[in-house]
């Protein structure tokens, strides 16, 4: 019999009074339902249990375990193994265009729906041969047979034919005890599935088939058909509501779950779009804390365990890239990763990238214990990329490998729940790698001989992970259910919120099938091939709208964002029509139960940490003077803190500082060998390379071509003089320590001074070569003589005391672009420009009581954000984040400071 | 609002072929688009499914959807049909295109789109391959073109790495806007037209070395590459005197600007013959390698999807199109490859041609930095003209005041050589009487580099003046009243993003509450700043900067002085956390507590940050520290908010398109903050905030806003035109060195490509202004601030001459007003810092977050509970816990466990640990294994040969294995029988047990399974028939034991139920010790038990 009836009619609640009679009248063994799904099974049977009574499990199954249990000796192509002979199928058809595709997964997923639609409609590959109608169809036709063929080779048969196959064995063998069967819960049947239900009509003496109305099509043509009318629940409060963004729909929703009365068991979140709507219902909801367990099951390839597992044996088959293997040495899935040394053991190597292979891990480890003692025992693995073997072995070898490379460590008692069930499910996810390495032996392509490597293992592994569900660890009771709509068919809820009704989301948009558009479809139909058209698909949306709004009992909240998550706007559903109750949502306002609250900058530190500062600060440079004078804080963080960043990438390891060392060095070489600078560069840039542990690469041709250009150019224009007009004896990049007289003994300030030139009336020129432009080097130039800038005056300075000097002098040599030279000196201007000697006093006592105060007010604790340039800030302090200098309150930097000496 | 008459016309042309609408802003386009699709479909009964509207924005394509369906109330069958009309961008029609037809354009039916900084990234890494890949093969090649490239058109060119990397990434992305392939032009060398020029410039001056260079130049063997590069090099320097004047002023700038140029321009195409070609075959490769990689993938980006879709339109198989009417919006805005396809997709219709329906504005026509070309609205009109089609032109304005249209008139005109077409624009609503003038210039000059910043603090004061001043004009109730300003009529707007973030910042420090609505990345953003923090934190905590920031933020809120403590007394600041010395450290209790909070916190997030997707982790990490809270809180709680969600939403995009853990995710946080992603910031939803928009120019256009001020009208674009630039004529052009001293040289493509480009700037620069200047509704500012020669720049000059200003004017500080034409205006011009002083107004109150406590963990139990498992648990709870709870003791192998191996805990789980041998007596006696082994067998038979094994043959009615479920109290619990039998009149409940245990021990031993076996019967006792008697069954000694099942037994079972979930609820599972650890899988491995 067809009972029919309108979602909430009471179908289910009539097939569940049959089993209820059943079991009270220890009929028990007589009876059987059949549903959809696993979790609607349980569903029901706890039902029926919560009724008062003892319920057999096998009172209700499922259709698959119904086909499993009447054909357990059929072995099914499913997940990975369909995949991977879908794929064989599609390369086999090489006369056809599509064979060129074979690693296409959107075209394989496209051709393996297409040919479950023809499977499930009963459509042969003769009838479909004589439909044809385009070179695309034609080239599906070629694939369909020729997987059809791979599945007859490998012994296999497809969900199809396995049902098939149950029906006819129900109709050899009958259905033992079972007298009576109810079927709930489907709203379609694929004509195998309806060959099914004959059997079953057949073989037992009633059949029961619920089914909602105004469906297209009806098994069981020849039963007697009972309709239900139409129940609306009393008092059932229907809301809509609208938010900015799916996240504050969400959030909302959670907001009204929490302020609700009831226990969170009442409610049940339905999605049809969870692509949407699931990470970010168990992000927030994971954040508020609301127990919830979703109904969807999750890929085991997206599980961290499986991808932790997976990237040991890529690092393995690469051969150990240090980039890589670091990462997964850190990892604290990684025996070694939860110890405290690989953060230390992690920049060691980062250092050092790019490099690989296990030797040079384990010699990067060799002063950090946990690390090393990991590495050694990986030795085994070393050489495993050089293996080749039988999937079986590499299944084996990978099972032994696991428990090196990966570890879960226990909770301890008294964990809170939320993370108990982490682990719990990072266990299970452990459980089902295992299971899936055996599987992976076990693909059909690997039953020949047949010799693989690692990476061929590894990539099979791959897919069948992609194609292996992990369900949610436990059924904790007392959650909020988050349902997909077609999960929700046989569950009724006092509070349902069906979010997303947006169009494109809520309905779904549809567009015509890549291979057969609605037009096949339409003349298959004809045909009696029931294929469904896009109008098909509409109406479905349609019919699982009312099946979603049918939930709930006592209210029903139906929601959509005005926005995506990218901030598009979306459009209401026009399904939400036959809501009328249509009102904005308040915005979300659920906050979190923990206030933060930011330090509010100080200009200065507590005077019980200046002898800290003292200590941090035992000397000076001057180009620490110079950080300090750009800004305080940046002093701070650089200096007095000495806050280090992790080590650069090899991409940005020759920056501008690496660059001046190089030609800094490159000239002090060439000046004292006096051999040709082109070769000294050379060598001093493949030092620099060394000691920056960097491989030769386009990025470092280009900029050592672009060096040598420079300096090759500079000797050529500027000979032996090195831009500078000699004035007696010149002297290249000495260390000197400048006292600061004004504060006694302490601190030092140290220079180190490219060049100074001494003449025979003791009167001194300082020079500094920067690897810069002339406009630079002119800006420069300019900004000591306006006393901005101190860092030559301190040279100056230095010389004048430790060499009793007079100070004349100084320039800026531009190597950069072209050679340009900028300087001034005193009295006899030598091509510069000139300067008096009180001017020349004046700058050096600029210099001396900048520095002095500089040093004075690092010693006394001055920490103010108070750049000295704003335009550094944002450029290039890498302290902006610490400081917080570019946040809102504080963007405008204060005043800068006038000149001390005006 | 009714329609005007030429707004009529255009909805209800019905004419075959073309029809172009060229619409002004404020004329009302939008409403005409809608208008006329409802009347092709509900008048003109044309099918919905046959009219396609395209535009170029989702923005604008949601406008359109949203007024189709809503305005008017459409009855829902109206609403269906008009919902059928495809109304979308160019991309996702395409999109659909290609997805419904991907077997016939080539392409995976599964295919994704690639955002825009994903194909930034991919572009980037196939350079970097393929230049890698030149280098270490030999890398002779590439030698020769870094020694002949020029680089960058800034003054000093350096074809260092990064450059030659952006340079080649702008050739490609502009190779590929253009829908075209890579190639190379030979160029022409005007020699010949040189020489002679040369020769009548020596005639009349009377030069005879330079007739003879002439002579020279004429005679030039083709085959020698130095001889006509040297020659010309001569020619420049003998012509470097002669200046443009007198009689030979023609022939001198002929030489000067176009032979010599262009002779040295195609000098440099031919020396650098072979650069050229490795860079055409390096370019190939590139794309090569960016195709390969987004195949494998199975993605693709805009640029492939829409020519795709314009290749599989123009093939052979292209599918069978029905559309009767295209209307495309924002026609100027289209680049060529754009073109192409709309071309194709009415071609694709065959004679059925649809009609074509297009509103543009040359005018408005701003994104050519996206390749946009103007030049096509400009010619599809003059073909529509030309063959007689429509051409509609709406200039009436809607939405400015007629002062506001005056002053865009007076300062941009029209006509050559402006990029402004001349249009008059007509204000046609009604506003109400102003004595005031309704347009300003405000000017600050000053000679340093805060100028800008006074600029803004003058701004900030202005709007707060017009806050308390200006009215404007009130529609409500049908009559024009007036009404005050509120922040949220105004908008500043900016030309560079840069100036937005600064404006903002100014602003707000003034009191003016402000909202960036565009022009702010989303990664610049303070909290995606410290959030992104905080990931290379969990990274490795030893990045003290990144700990520093992250400390020093609200995720855990200590102060620099708490810092230098620490440091103090750790030598890096990480292993504070890890091993805090609060004795010495001198922390306060409050910071301290901070402290030991965000490391709790952080530990976790590290422990889990391998199974937990990133967008979980630092969701709850936000929200255990407060953070969120915080940001509620401040100023600008609702937009960073916004931010935060929207950072965590980027995270989850992320991770879902592969991008999976936190290594991979931080590193991509990383690179989106550098390369500058296009993300921006996020709207926050709250409409109804009152706070002035501060926006880019770009960023403005489609909308309007009463009060509207130009900012910084001085700042230009920064940046040279780079290396390396393609146009569709001239192919790839690069700039090269000269031979002869290093210098910089363009060869014709480049020279062609950037005069263009130049062109095109400029003209586009008046564009922008003219876009800017009529989003204002009522009042419009321009405002500039310089110091020395920006007042030159191209704005401020137009400014200035337009309406008849002085630059060098010495301005007196106080506002004047100033007539220009029919313009009256405000004119204030400053150098000194406002005064300060003016009340801040107050912020825009930010919602309270209204604080939820979270639940407790109680609740939480096994939603069904095993019979076996509250057994376990009554034996001791801590190995329930153990080995139930966390699954440790499941069939199969165990998961790898720390310490696990070392108690060799492992050696006992492979397959023939005793529960499996135990499970396979199990089935076997279910008559579930028929090919049983032996021993397996020799176990069943000492049942089968019992007297309990005998009465159960020959029993009336049996279960074997019954799988069941039942209820204790509220709770669910399953469980299975091994057997159940009748015989005798007698229910007999029967459990196997496999178990080693001697035989004097087995009585005690069965007490262990007493539990189980009473709630077993406490369960049959639910199906209205209880056992009789229930029995465990020792297989080892054949021995039978008996179980009470009485009453009181049973209830004691039941009470066991319910202590059961009440240690799930409180999760505490308390260890008991005794001689049963010594049996227990767990001792001294998992457990900490002590049993002696």
């Amino acid at each position: 019999m067809l009972l029919i009836g309108p979602p909430r009619s009471g179908k289910t609640t009539l097939v569940l009074s049959g089993l209820e009679r059943a079991l009270r009248a220890d009929r028990s063994d007589q009876v059987q339902l059949l549903v959809p799904t696993a979790s609607m099974k349980h569903h029901l049977l706890s039902v029926l249990a919560r009724r008062g009574l003892m319920v057999p499990s096998r009172l209700i199954s499922t259709m698959s375990e119904l086909v499993r249990d009447t054909t357990p000796d059929v072995t099914q192509a499913d997940g990975a193994v369909a995949d991977r002979l879908l794929r064989d199928a599609i390369e086999r058809s090489a006369s056809n265009e599509l064979g060129m595709r074979s690693g296409s997964p959107g075209l394989r997923n496209r051709i393996a729906a297409a040919m479950s639609e023809f499977w499930a409609a009963g459509a042969d590959s003769f009838q479909l041969e004589a439909a044809i109608r385009t070179r695309q169809q034609r080239g599906f036709l070629e694939v369909f047979l020729a997987y059809e063929e791979s599945l007859r080779r490998a012994g296999f048969v497809h969900h199809n034919q396995r049902i098939a196959l149950a029906a006819a064995r129900i109709r050899q063998e009958g259905l033992g005890r079972v007298r009576k069967v109810y079927v709930d819960g489907f709203d379609r049947f694929t004509k195998q599935q309806e060959e099914l239900l004959e059997a079953l009509a057949e073989q037992a003496e009633e059949i029961l088939v619920a089914m909602p109305a105004g469906l297209p099509r009806y098994p069981l043509r020849a039963s007697a058909v009972e309709s239900l009318p139409p129940r609306e629940p009393a008092g059932l409060v229907v809301k809509t509501m609208q938010a900015a963004s799916p996240r504050a729909e969400i959030l909302e929703i959670a907001r009204r779950i929490l302020a609700s009365k009831r226990p969170l068991r009442d409610h049940g979140i339905i999605l049809r779009s969870p692509e949407q709507y699931g990470h970010l219902i168990r992000e927030v909801f994971e954040t508020l804390r609301i127990p919830h367990r979703s109904w969807d099951a999750r890929r085991l390839a997206d599980h961290g365990v499986a991808r932790h597992f997976v990237r040991w044996l890529r690092v393995i088959d690469r051969q150990f890239p240090a980039a890589q293997a670091i990462e997964a040495i850190g990892s604290p899935l990684t025996p070694a990763g939860a110890e405290p040394e690989v953060d230390a053991y992690d920049f060691e190597v980062r250092k050092r990238l790019p490099n690989s292979g296990l030797d040079f891990l384990r010699r990067a480890a060799a002063r950090y214990g946990g690390p090393k003692h990991f590495l050694e025992g990986l030795r085994p693995a070393q050489d495993l990329h050089r293996k080749r073997c039988g999937a079986k072995r590499w299944a084996m070898e990978c099972l032994g490998l696991l428990p090196r490379v990966q570890a879960l460590r226990l909770p301890a008692v008294g964990t809170s729940f939320r993370r108990t069930s982490e682990w719990r499910a990072a266990i299970q996810a452990q459980r089902a790698l295992r299971k899936a390495i055996e599987d992976t032996a076990k693909l059909p392509e690997f039953q020949v001989r047949r010799q693989l490597s690692l990476g061929d293992f590894a990539d099979a592994l791959e897919d069948v992970l992609r194609y292996t569900s992990l369900n949610e660890p436990g059924q904790p009771d007392g959650v909020v259910h988050v349902l997909p709509v077609l999960e929700s068919r046989q569950w009724s809820l006092p509070v349902a919120f069906v979010c997303g009704l947006a169009e494109g989301w809520f309905p779904r948009r549809f567009s015509e099938d890549a291979l057969f558009d609605d037009e096949d479809r339409r003349q298959m139909k004809r045909r009696g091939i029931e294929l469904r058209t896009t109008a098909d698909r509409v109406r479905e949306e349609r019919y699982l709208f009312r099946v979603s709004a049918t939930r709930a009992t006592e209210q029903l909240v139906l929601s959509y964002p005005a926005h995506d998550g990218t901030g598009k706007p979306v459009m209401r559903s026009h399904l939400l029509d036959s809501a009328p109750d249509a009102r904005q949502a308040p915005w979300a306002t659920l906050g979190d139960r923990e206030t933060a609250e930011a330090p509010v900058a100080s200009p200065a530190l507590p005077p019980e940490l200046l002898t800290v500062v003292k200590e941090c600060n035992e000397g000076f440079s001057a180009s620490g003077i110079a950080n300090f004078r750009q800004c305080p804080y940046l002093y701070f963080g650089g200096n007095t803190l000495g806050l280090r960043g992790r080590p650069q990438l090899p991409e940005h390891r020759l920056d501008g500082a690496a660059l001046g060392s190089i030609v800094h060095t490159a000239l002090l070489r060439w000046n004292r060998e006096k051999r040709s600078i082109g070769a000294i560069l050379d060598e001093s840039f493949g030092a620099a390379l060394k000691d920056l542990h960097l491989p030769q690469s386009f990025r470092t041709e280009q900029l050592r071509r672009a060096l040598r250009a420079d300096l090759v150019r500079f000797a050529h224009e500027q000979g032996a003089s090195m831009g500078v007009s000699e004035r007696g004896r010149a002297y290249f990049e000495n260390d000197r320590e400048y006292r600061i007289e004004e504060l006694a003994s302490r601190p030092i300030v140290r220079c180190r001074i490219d060049r100074y030139d001494i003449d025979d009336v003791q009167r001194c020129y300082v020079t500094d070569y920067k690897y810069a432009r002339p406009g630079r080097v002119r800006e420069l130039l300019q900004q000591h003589l306006k006393g901005e800038q101190l860092q030559l005056l301190i040279y100056l300075a230095a010389l004048e005391q430790q060499l009793h000097c007079e100070p004349s002098g100084m320039a800026l040599c531009g190597l950069r672009g072209e050679t340009s030279c900028a300087g001034v000196s005193v009295g006899d201007a030598g091509g510069r420009e000139t300067l008096t000697e009180d001017e020349m006093s004046r700058l050096l006592n600029i210099a001396r009581t900048e520095t002095a105060e500089a040093v004075g007010e690092i010693l006394d604790g001055s920490i103010a954000v108070r750049p000295r340039d704003p335009g550094y800030c944002g450029r290039l302090c890498e302290f902006g984040s610490v400081c917080r200098v570019n946040w809102p309150t504080s963007a405008v930097p204060d005043k800068p400071r006038e000149d001390s000496a005006s | 609002m009714r329609l005007t008459q030429d707004q009529e016309r255009a909805v209800r042309s019905w004419q075959r072929g073309d029809i172009c609408v060229v619409a002004g802003p404020g004329a009302g386009k939008t409403r005409v688009l809608v208008e006329r699709i409802k009347w092709l479909i509900l008048d003109r009964d044309v099918p919905p499914e046959h009219v396609l509207a395209i535009t170029f924005t989702e923005k604008a394509a949601h406008e359109m959807r949203s007024r189709l369906v809503s305005e008017g109330s459409p009855s829902p069958e109206t609403r269906r049909r008009l919902e059928a009309a495809s109304v979308s961008t160019i991309d996702a029609f395409c999109n659909r295109l290609l997805k419904e037809n991907a077997l016939e354009a080539g392409v995976d039916p599964g295919f994704e789109i690639l955002d825009e900084n994903e194909a930034r990234e991919l572009l980037r890494t196939a350079i970097e391959h393929v230049l890698d890949e030149a280098f270490v093969l030999g890398g002779d090649p590439l030698r020769a073109f870094l020694d002949s490239y020029g680089g960058s058109a800034s003054r000093f060119p350096r074809a260092d790495s990064l450059t030659l990397l952006e340079d080649l990434s702008g050739l490609v992305s502009s190779i590929r806007s253009y829908g075209s392939e890579p190639f190379l032009r030979e160029p022409e060398m005007p020699r010949m037209e040189l020489a002679s020029a040369l020769r009548a410039l020596a005639n009349a001056k009377k030069l005879d070395p330079l007739a003879d260079l002439a002579g020279r130049l004429e005679d030039a063997p083709r085959d020698d590459p130095d001889a006509v590069p040297a020659l010309l090099a001569e020619a420049s320097v003998a012509t470097a005197r002669i200046h443009k004047r007198g009689k030979v002023k023609a022939l001198v700038s002929e030489i000067k600007d176009r032979l010599l140029p262009s002779c040295m321009a195609a000098a440099a195409s031919e020396a650098n013959r072979s650069p050229r070609q490795w860079l055409l075959e390096t370019v190939r490769r590139i794309l090569a390698e960016m195709q390969a990689a987004k195949l494998a993938a199975g993605r693709m980006d805009f640029d492939d999807v829409l020519a795709k879709a314009a290749d599989l339109l123009g093939s052979g198989h292209a599918p069978k199109l029905h559309f009767e009417h295209i209307l495309i919006d924002e026609f100027q805005d289209t680049n060529p490859l754009q073109i192409r396809l709309v071309e194709r997709l009415l071609d694709a219709h065959g004679p059925n041609r649809p009609v074509r329906f297009v509103v543009g504005d040359i005018n408005q026509s701003i994104y050519g930095f996206r390749h946009a070309d103007q030049n096509v609205f400009r010619e599809y009109r003059a073909r529509v003209e030309k063959n007689k089609g429509e051409v509609i032109r709406l200039m009436e304005n809607f939405r400015s005041r007629s002062e506001v249209l005056g002053a865009v008139h007076r300062v941009l005109p029209g006509g050559p050589p402006s990029g402004v077409e001349t249009h008059r624009l007509q204000s046609a609503s009604i506003f109400p009487e102003s004595r005031e003038p309704r347009v300003e210039v405000r000017i600050v000059t000053h000679g340093d580099a805060n100028a800008f910043d006074r600029e803004a603090r003058w701004l900030a004061r202005r709007l707060h003046e017009l806050k308390a001043g200006l009215h404007l004009a009130d529609r409500r109730g049908g009559a024009v009243g007036a009404r005050a300003l509120q922040w949220g009529d105004v908008a500043v707007l900016a030309r560079t993003r840069d100036r937005v973030s600064k404006l903002a910042a100014v602003l707000r420090q003034a009191g003016v509450p402000c909202e960036i609505s565009s022009g702010q990345r989303l990664f610049e953003a303070p909290e995606c700043i410290e959030l992104a923090a905080f990931l290379r934190v969990v990274r490795n905590p030893r990045d003290e900067i990144s700990l520093a920031a992250v400390l020093k933020s609200p995720l855990c809120g200590i102060d620099d002085a708490d810092l230098l403590r620490l440091r103090r007394d750790h030598a890096n600041i990480a292993e504070a956390l890890t091993s805090p010395c609060p004795g010495r450290s001198g922390l306060g209790k409050d910071a301290e507590q901070r402290l030991q909070r965000f490391a709790k916190i952080l530990s976790e997030c590290r422990a889990d940050r391998a199974t937990l997707p990133v967008r979980f982790l630092l969701a709850r990490a936000v929200s255990s520290c407060g953070y969120r809270s915080f940001l509620s809180r401040s100023d600008d709680g609702p937009r960073a908010l916004a931010n935060l969600d929207r950072l965590l939403d980027w995270i989850g995009r992320r991770e879902e398109q592969g991008a999976a853990g936190m290594d991979a995710v931080s590193e991509a946080l990383d690179r989106a903050s550098v390369t500058g992603s296009t993300a921006t910031e996020a709207p926050h939803g709250a409409q109804d905030l009152q706070a002035v928009k501060v926006l880019t120019m770009h960023g403005a256009k489609g909308l309007e806003f009463p009060v509207v001020a130009l900012a910084s009208l001085q700042s230009n674009p920064s940046g040279s035109p780079r290396g390396l630039l393609f146009s569709e004529d001239h192919g790839i052009g690069a700039r090269w060195r000269e031979p002869f001293d290093g210098g910089p040289c363009a060869d014709s493509a480049y020279r062609a490509a950037a005069a263009e480009g130049k062109r095109r700037e400029r003209e586009e620069a008046d564009r922008l202004l003219y876009v800017a200047m009529t989003r204002a509704e009522e009042h419009l500012v321009l405002s500039a601030s310089f110091a020395g020669t920006a007042q030159k720049r191209h704005w401020c000059k137009l400014v200035f001459q337009r309406l008849g200003l002085n630059p060098k004017e010495d301005p007196n500080g106080e506002p004047a007003y100033r007539l220009a034409g029919d313009v009256r205006f405000l004119y204030h011009k400053t150098w000194v810092d406002p005064p300060g002083g003016e009340a801040p107004s107050a912020a825009p109150e930010s919602p309270e977050p209204e604080i939820l406590l979270p639940l407790p963990p109680s609740a939480q139990a096994d939603y069904v509970a095993a019979v076996t498992a509250v057994a376990t648990f009554a034996q001791c709870p801590r190995r329930y816990f153990l080995s139930r709870y966390l699954k440790l003791e499941q069939a199969g192998p165990a998961p790898s466990l720390v310490g696990l191996a070392a108690a060799g805990g492992s050696s006992a789980r492979d397959g023939t640990d005793p529960s499996h041998f135990g499970e396979e007596v199990h089935r076997h006696l279910a008559g579930q294994l028929n090919d049983a082994r032996p021993s397996v067998r020799r176990m069943a038979a000492s049942f089968l040969q019992h007297e309990l094994g005998k009465r159960a043959a020959s029993a009336s009615r049996m279960e074997r294995e019954m799988a069941f479920v039942f209820t204790v109290g509220d709770h669910l619990l399953r469980g299975t029988i091994d057997l159940l039998f009748e015989e005798g009149g007698e229910r007999i409940l029967l459990d196997y047990k496999t178990d080693r245990v001697p035989r004097h021990g087995v009585q005690r031993a069965a007490q262990r399974y007493a539990p189980q076996i009473q709630l077993y019967a406490a369960g049959l006792a639910k199906s209205g028939r209880p056992a009789d008697r229930a029995v465990l069954f020792y297989l080892r000694h054949a021995k039978p034991i008996d179980i009470d099942i009485g009453a009181d037994s049973l209830a004691s079972a039941r009470n066991l139920v319910g202590s059961f979930f009440e240690a799930q609820e409180r999760q505490e599972y308390p260890l008991k010790t005794g001689k049963h650890c010594l049996r227990c899988p767990h001792y001294r491995a998992e457990c900490p038990a002590q049993f002696q």
